[in-house]
């Protein structure tokens, strides 16, 4: 979830998720959805460093994707009171993510952009939960690839 | 079960009658919704549910509810994709009875009478 542990230096370098003009190109949305906050750049910066420590890498797009997800059905959804919209990278496995929506009642007000939320994603689910809630995930594969040659790869 | 569109039918007639002679029903917009209607059914089927309640809101939008234990769908299912975008709007819910409510609503099947 958000808060992991002190953000070292912030770099961004070639993650380029604060680029709105290349993200309104590759998204095909307009610039209002697809405003990052500060706060979410330090948190995904953190994780790639963690993640340069074991020669693994996330893969900017497939993060980005789940960052954009992750910011633009906050703004499409009601109500915004007592509904949690979170995210998680790396979970439940290192190359998986999700982001994730619970509330009473979930109503999409711009289905236009669900639908191209839900084709960035590579699955998509809901279900009711126990406590009166329905939750809803969007899934991500293929977030972390490893940065060096493994052995065992192409070795013939 | 009951098809979508014989539920659907149901109600814009009884709508019809209401808002006429001010209104009368699309049935252009009628013939679309069939086709929606299709892919509710197939979506409700392929996870176990059923149409639950059409009904006619306010501002004469139409809404469709289904149920189901859950919805897991491949984001490469374009059907289902496109059939949410052409909503108007798409809630979730639970029912009391424990299953998932997915209510897509829909533009009016009701448009003025000409020279009104």
């Amino acid at each position: 979830m958000f808060v992991d542990d002190e953000f070292d230096d912030l770099d961004f370098e070639d993650f380029d998720i604060e680029d709105t003009d290349l993200l309104c190109r590759d998204y095909d949305m307009d610039e209002e959805f697809l405003r990052i906050t500060d706060f979410e750049l330090a948190f995904l910066e953190h994780k790639i460093k963690k993640f340069e420590a074991q020669d693994l890498k996330l893969v900017p797009k497939k993060v980005r994707d789940v960052a954009v997800v992750f910011n633009i059905i906050k703004k499409i959804i009601k109500p915004k009171a007592n509904t949690d919209v979170s995210y998680l990278l790396n979970e439940p496995f290192l190359a998986t993510g999700s982001v994730s929506i619970t509330s009473r009642n979930i109503i999409i007000t711009n289905p236009q952009i669900f639908a191209k939320l839900l084709r960035i994603a590579d699955n998509f689910e809901a279900y009711p939960l126990t406590n009166g809630n329905v939750q809803m995930n969007f899934g991500f594969n293929g977030l972390v690839e490893p940065t060096k040659y493994q052995k065992g790869d192409n070795d013939d | 079960m009951t098809d979508c569109f014989e539920m659907v039918l149901e109600v814009a007639e009884k709508e019809t009658k209401r808002l006429s002679p001010q209104m009368v029903l699309d049935d252009e917009a009628l013939d679309i919704l069939r086709d929606y209607c299709e892919v509710i059914d197939e979506l409700s089927e392929k996870f176990d549910g059923e149409v639950f309640e059409v009904k006619v809101n306010s501002d004469n939008t139409i809404s469709i509810c289904f149920e189901c234990d859950e919805i897991v769908v491949l984001t490469t299912d374009e059907k289902y994709i496109q059939l949410i975008e052409r909503a108007v709007t798409v809630g979730f819910s639970k029912s009391d009875d424990e299953t998932l409510l997915v209510t897509l609503t829909f533009p009016s099947l009701w448009k003025s009478k000409k020279g009104e």
